[in-house]
């Protein structure tokens, strides 16, 4: 599968969000979620977006999934506009709950694949054992979600998400909620996922050192309404951690933007 | 489940002893007649399982009540499905909910009879009533407690329309499907038996509620006893065994509670 994500790397993967806008309407007041917009995400590159809470990082992200439609703008994939939801763009949510509770681990990552028909059954058995073995869950694929500690949920759901080769991984803010521990083993994980495949990851995080840690560029956002400051590169040299060389100058240059709202 | 049992059998052994007495102490005129011992309760229902008659019978019952549940099962699904995917049906469905579901099946037998004439048809209708509401409102109530983020899911890789009905919302209103399947069960048993009662036959055949009619007609009330042990003891299998497997196997192993 490694060979298939490479051969179809190509310039039309390219993914633009061009000056999009959104405003939420409910009760007697509006709010502005996002402000013009816009961003050029290249095919295989590693995106942050680094926001406050409430600054619209997750309703851009669900704008490009296509769970959530833009007022105005457009959101194109290559050729194609995004017109709504697809398993082109797979998310993985924040939320623990996005295995379904009645299929096994091995039956939630199969799951996209048989409703695609993308493969004959054998197929499907082997990629979903080598995904499994990918996230460290080769031992618990029998397992309901519902047994699963949440770092593992996410695991199975990072590994979902990787069986149908999805164009663009889109990932709010997956690790919010697992322990520091596991937030940093499942952080090595997913660099070492993006290294061997090289999908376009877009990743939402409100925490700098994780963006610093992940992102090959990192989007700064401002809040209400949500704007993109500042697109910065992030080339610190891999593997990062928070004593790296350049790791403190880098958190604090973001922070200075975040704080300066 | 080990307790449970413990505790059932508790209750029906202080229940027979108390029973026993009762009868024993004379306190009843006429007692084996109004009052039988359990012995002659027992000898009525050795009786009824020897001659083979009891399993005409419970066949002829189960038989309508899996007929009932099932076409009453697939209304509920269809309806449903309609009416979450248009606000139209939806506002139908509602108010036909609201209008039947207080309605006493036993008062629409009148109107049974009429429409179907006696025999099997107006039972199943009187079925069918009993189960279709309850199991509408606990279907409705399931599609609505379904997590956004499992519809959401459903979407990104790629499912819509009836494929993510069938896939995705079904399933996860599972407990609630079950839930109503169980109300429906318990209600629609009741239902079957009173019916039955009342115009139970069709030619020779005829099922539990029919039996007591008979036995009540000549006086025999051991056996209108081994009728009702019958009926309680198939709603207890049901309740606990079949229910409760299914529960284990589903809900419980999937760590879903409604």
């Amino acid at each position: 599968m490694g060979n298939d994500s490479l051969i179809h790397r190509e310039e039309s993967r390219k993914l633009r969000i061009i000056n999009i806008n959104k405003t939420f309407t409910g009760g007697s007041q509006n709010l502005a979620a996002l402000s013009n917009v816009s961003i050029k995400i290249n095919e295989g590159d590693f995106v942050c977006i680094l926001g406050p809470s409430g600054c619209g990082k997750t309703t851009l992200l669900r704008c490009i999934a296509g769970l959530e439609r833009a007022d105005s703008g457009e959101i194109m994939l290559g050729e194609n506009p995004v017109r709504g939801p697809g398993p082109d763009r797979i998310v993985v949510f924040q939320d623990f709950d996005q295995l379904l509770p009645w299929k096994t681990v091995k039956e939630n990552v199969a799951f996209p694949l048989k409703v695609n028909k993308k493969a004959p059954e054998k197929e499907i058995r082997d990629t979903v054992k080598q995904n499994l073995a990918l996230v460290g869950l080769e031992e618990f694929e029998d397992y309901y979600p519902h047994q699963l500690s949440g770092g593992m949920k996410q695991r199975a759901a990072i590994a979902r998400a990787l069986t149908i080769h999805p164009k663009v991984l889109l990932m709010d803010e997956p690790f919010a909620s697992v322990d520091s521990q596991t937030r940093t083993s499942l952080q090595n994980e997913l660099i070492k996922i993006w290294e061997k495949f090289h999908p376009t990851i877009v990743f939402i995080t409100h925490n700098i050192e994780e963006a610093v840690i992940l992102g090959n560029r990192i989007a700064v956002m401002s809040s209400r309404p949500g704007t993109i400051k500042k697109v910065i590169p992030n080339e610190l040299p891999r593997p990062r951690t928070v004593g790296s060389a350049g790791f403190s100058e880098r958190w604090n240059e973001l922070n200075n933007l975040l704080v300066s709202n | 489940m080990k307790k449970k049992f413990i505790n059932r059998l508790i209750f029906i052994i202080g229940l027979s002893v108390l029973w026993e007495g009762t009868v024993r102490s004379g306190i009843f005129p006429k007692a084996e007649r109004l009052f039988p011992s359990l012995m002659d309760i027992f000898k009525a229902l050795a009786e009824v399982i020897a001659s083979g008659e009891l399993f005409g019978l419970m066949g002829y019952s189960l038989y309508l009540i899996v007929l009932g549940l099932f076409i009453g099962v697939v209304l509920a699904l269809v309806l449903s499905i309609l009416a979450i995917s248009s606000q139209t049906i939806a506002g139908f469905v509602d108010t036909a909910v609201t209008i039947m579901h207080p309605l006493p099946g036993i008062a629409l037998l009148p109107l049974a009879i009429l429409w179907f004439g006696t025999g099997q048809e107006p039972i199943v209708f009187i079925i069918v009533h009993a189960i279709l509401w309850p199991m509408i409102l606990n279907i409705m109530a399931g599609f609505k407690a379904i997590p956004a983020i499992y519809r959401e899911v459903g979407q990104n890789i790629g499912l819509s329309g009836p494929r993510l009905a069938i896939s995705i919302m079904l399933p996860a209103a599972f407990p609630y499907l079950l839930a109503g399947l169980k109300i429906g069960w318990a209600r629609s048993w009741r239902a079957l038996i009173a019916a039955e009662m009342i115009f139970g036959t069709s030619g020779t055949q005829g099922g539990l509620g029919w039996y007591i009619y008979q036995q009540r007609y000549f006086i025999n009330v051991s056996g209108v006893f081994a009728a009702l042990i019958v009926i309680m003891v198939i709603g207890i299998l049901i309740e606990d065994i079949l229910f409760g497997l299914i529960e284990r196997k589903t809900v419980k192993k999937w760590g879903m509670t409604a």
